[in-house]
């Protein structure tokens, strides 16, 4: 008997009202001990708001104009009614539950909800499409709501439009499974870098326990998360903490891409993840004979390169490439190439725990170098400094962005940001950042956003903390653009996952990625900026398209860069 | 899979559609030898409707085994709207291009092709309910006594005890009374137990006596705060037409 929908949704609404961590965590963990293995994984995706894992990319294509049709059918209010419901809370959830506490008609039937039903239902709606699509999913989600309970009502219109707002979020997850599974979270963690889906790693957890984890490898053609690298500034701290020698790799700034080669199958994914096979058909064709391997997973850097100068093209140019109209033009256009650094899986065999140097000798032997096309990216295994510089100046000359540095003996840590690989820029400071609220501006800027107030992340809450208002380095055509970017985006209410003090004059839901420049980072008084940090002079660079709000910079690491920059300050006055 | 049914005056199909269509977006109608038959709940799960229609019902009537025809009534009803009550009804099923054809014929012959649809059949189950309360009143009574209650509320109770009939309805604009006694005319038969009163949604009673026609006799089984069948008779031998509906709270 599958687990009643129900008891999920009394989880659920316990999730939502405790803002601890640990309370959050214990109600999981006896939420999945409840649960039997065959449920386990709708009750991971539905308690994370999601029918589908995030790598999936179906999407049930329901509005809120749609679902607020659902509701009106389901509670027998009518659209105006629910409008202004709708506009007190700006949750579908609360509207459904308070209008069907409110409800006097009484049904003929209720067939209780279990999980597996609901969970069922919405994993359809994706599929039906065309004509008449539109009625069909209106009528699954009210034939779900008609056998609902309100309360079981407001869990099932948050999941249809993708938000559960219990503050469950991937992170989370792992310690929870651990736990209730008797499992070490070491393994449930490295069991989720390579699914990407805590609902099968659970469902796995619960099934086989830690020895199905310790099974669990990169799986051809499923995205998985790549392996990052830590900021630091100087050659001297480098290699102070790679223990006096390290590898070293030209850091190219274009798109990081995952090819998945399952024999003449070739598939490139982006670091979020996304499928972008279809753009890079002339790439796609190249890998078939330049990996020379049945099937691997290997990770490189996609650039665009100048016909003429043989320099690299600005990362923007090759964000061009990706589209889905007019591809064949673009191939002349735009060529790509793709550099390759590392190797993840070769033929079936699971090549991450190998150290740094073995898996690059293998990478060498596996691909095929295509002029123009593919290679593996230039490297030196060094400790001397002189020597270092130099190719640090080669890698510039070229065009490139400065150097990555790799631990001769690092295991790839897929996701992870650590001290294991590093990145060495000759620039100046930026960070990324999401933007989360804007203010109108005066005179000249009147009319159209003046400034923004943007947050970095705080990975044990994973909320949104602010740390700057820029306005600088935007120009005016930026200034309108963004405007205009920004006004289809503004939320009604403060989403719950910023954390702020100030109170700009609109707010946005956390999904745009700023690259912005500053001079120094300051202590900044919590009722300012609640990172407690605060950016002297801080310019706008760029959009981080390639990025995704989840990976902004941390709290904790610009609390690292506060460090550093202090330490720096102290080394120059006692100079 | 071949089926054609005739009905010599298209008066009843034309009330039955009327009724069902308004309640009920899409149905299946099962037919064999017997006749034929539908079972169909509104989207919002408040209202199910029993079609059950004899092979007698019809003047000419074939069917092959089971057919099942899967109908999108709105249509079904606006097709049926443009047959005068005296004109004779032909259905035939097209298997060739799974449509219904429905020839009209009075003073001259027209023809419309409905295409069949595909309908999921839920199994659905009638509530069996031991009522306390039973009795057999002219259409007509309850006809009216949904438009005098329409005057205040959107809602209606009925109740019964041992010797008459109310309908009460109260809003803003006053309340309303309607009383049927056992001894007046229209009371057909009373059988009631105990002192009974549900409420209901007056738009959905309306829906479901566009079925009957003033004279013809319904059957009302009623409880507390349970769902109402109404039961309509359609003349000797043709069938019948159950409706199911399920009561409001009564507001605090």
């Amino acid at each position: 008997m599958s687990l009643m929908f129900s008891k999920l949704a009394d989880y659920m609404e316990k999730l939502e009202k405790t803002p601890s961590y640990l309370e959050k965590t214990q109600l999981i963990v006896s939420l999945l001990k409840e649960t039997s293995p065959e449920d386990t994984n709708s009750v991971v995706l539905l308690l994370l708001g999601r029918v589908y894992p995030a790598y999936v990319s179906l999407e049930l294509g329901m509005g809120v104009q749609l679902v607020k049709r659902a509701v009106a059918s389901a509670t027998g209010y009518d659209m105006n009614v629910i409008d202004k419901e709708f506009a007190k809370t700006g949750d579908l959830g609360v509207v459904v539950q308070k209008l069907l506490e409110k409800k006097r008609q009484v049904t003929l039937f209720r067939k209780p909800l279990t999980v597996k039903r609901v969970h069922e239902i919405l994993a359809k709606i994706p599929e039906m499409t065309g004509a008449g699509s539109q009625d069909l999913r209106i009528n699954s989600v009210i034939g779900l709501l008609n056998d609902a309970d309100p309360l079981e009502a407001r869990f099932i219109v948050r999941t249809v439009l993708g938000e559960s707002r219990t503050g469950v979020a991937e992170g989370r997850l792992r310690d929870a499974i651990a736990e209730a599974f008797n499992v070490p979270p070491e393994l449930v963690e490295q069991a989720y870098t390579y699914l990407n889906d805590h609902g099968e790693v659970a469902k796995i957890a619960a099934e086989e326990g830690a020895k199905g984890l310790e099974k669990v490898g990169p799986i051809i053609g499923r995205p998985l998360n790549v392996m990052l690298a830590q900021r630091v500034d100087t050659i001297d701290e480098i290699l102070e903490r790679m223990g006096g020698k390290a590898a070293w790799e030209w850091k190219l700034d274009g798109m990081r891409i995952l090819v998945h080669k399952d024999n003449e199958k070739i598939k490139l994914f982006t670091r979020r993840q996304e499928d972008v096979t279809s753009s890079f058909p002339d790439l796609v064709e190249a890998q078939k004979t330049a990996i020379k391997a049945k099937t691997a997973i290997v990770d490189g850097e996609m650039i665009a390169t100048d016909s003429i100068t043989g320099k690299p093209m600005p990362f923007q140019e090759v964000l061009k490439r990706r589209r889905k109209y007019e591809i064949k033009e673009k191939i002349t256009e735009i060529p790509v190439s793709i550099q390759f650094f590392d190797i993840l899986l070769l033929n079936n065999k699971n090549l991450m725990g190998e150290p740094y140097l073995k898996r690059r000798q293998i990478l060498e032997n596996t691909i095929k170098p295509i002029p123009d096309k593919v290679s593996v990216v230039k490297q030196l295994v060094s400790g001397n400094k002189k020597e270092i510089e130099k190719f640090m100046k080669e890698s510039l000359k070229a065009g490139h962005e400065g150097l990555l540095v790799k631990e001769l003996n690092s295991v790839y840590r897929a996701g992870r940001r650590e001290f294991l690989w590093l990145k060495f820029k000759p620039e100046v400071e930026t960070i990324d950042v999401a933007v989360v609220g804007a203010w109108y501006g005066k005179g000249k800027r009147a009319g159209t956003f003046g400034s923004y107030l943007v947050a970095v992340r705080n990975e044990e809450d994973e909320k949104f903390y602010t740390i700057t208002k820029v306005g600088s380095g935007l120009t005016d055509e930026q200034l309108e653009e963004f405007t205009k970017m920004f006004k289809e985006i503004i939320a009604k209410t403060k989403p719950e996952e910023i954390v702020a003090e100030l109170e700009p004059n609109v707010w946005f839901k956390p999904n745009v990625v700023w690259e912005i420049v500053y001079e120094e980072i300051q202590p900044s008084p919590h009722e300012k900026h609640t990172s407690s940090f605060g950016l002297r002079f801080p310019r706008f660079v760029k959009i981080r398209e390639d990025k995704n709000v989840n990976q902004v910079n941390t709290v904790e690491e610009v609390r690292y860069l506060y460090e550093k920059q202090e330490k720096r300050k102290g080394k120059a006055m006692k100079n | 899979m071949a089926f054609r049914a005739v009905m010599s005056e298209a008066r009843t199909m034309k009330s039955l559609a009327e009724a069902i269509s308004n309640l009920i977006d899409e149905g299946a109608l099962r037919a064999t030898k017997e006749g034929i038959k539908m079972r169909a709940v509104d989207p919002a799960h408040v209202a199910m409707v029993i079609l059950d229609l004899s092979s007698k019902a019809f003047e000419e009537y074939e069917v092959d085994g089971e057919t099942v025809l899967g109908i999108d009534l709105e249509k079904f009803n606006t097709i049926l709207r443009r047959a005068g009550p005296n004109e004779r009804l032909e259905m035939k099923l097209d298997e060739g291009t799974n449509r219904l054809k429905i020839t009209v014929r009075g003073i001259s012959t027209r023809s419309f092709n409905l295409p069949l649809i595909e309908v999921s059949e839920e199994e659905l189950r009638v509530p069996q309910i031991d009522y306390p309360a039973q009795l057999k009143i002219d259409a007509g009574v309850i006809r009216e006594g949904l438009k005098d209650a329409e005057t205040v509320s959107d809602h209606v109770a009925l109740e019964v005890d041992k010797n008459t009939f109310y309908m009460r309805a109260s809003g803003d604009a006053g309340d309303v009374e309607v009383k049927l006694g056992k001894d007046d005319e229209a009371m057909v038969e009373l059988n009631v137990k105990e002192t009974v009163k549900s409420l209901f949604s007056i738009e959905y009673l309306d829906d479901m006596m566009k079925a009957s026609l003033a004279t013809d006799v319904v059957l009302i089984s009623l409880g507390n705060n349970l769902p109402v069948l109404l039961e309509l008779k359609l003349g000797a031998e043709v069938g019948k037409i159950v409706f199911l509906l399920a009561p409001r709270i009564e507001t605090a």
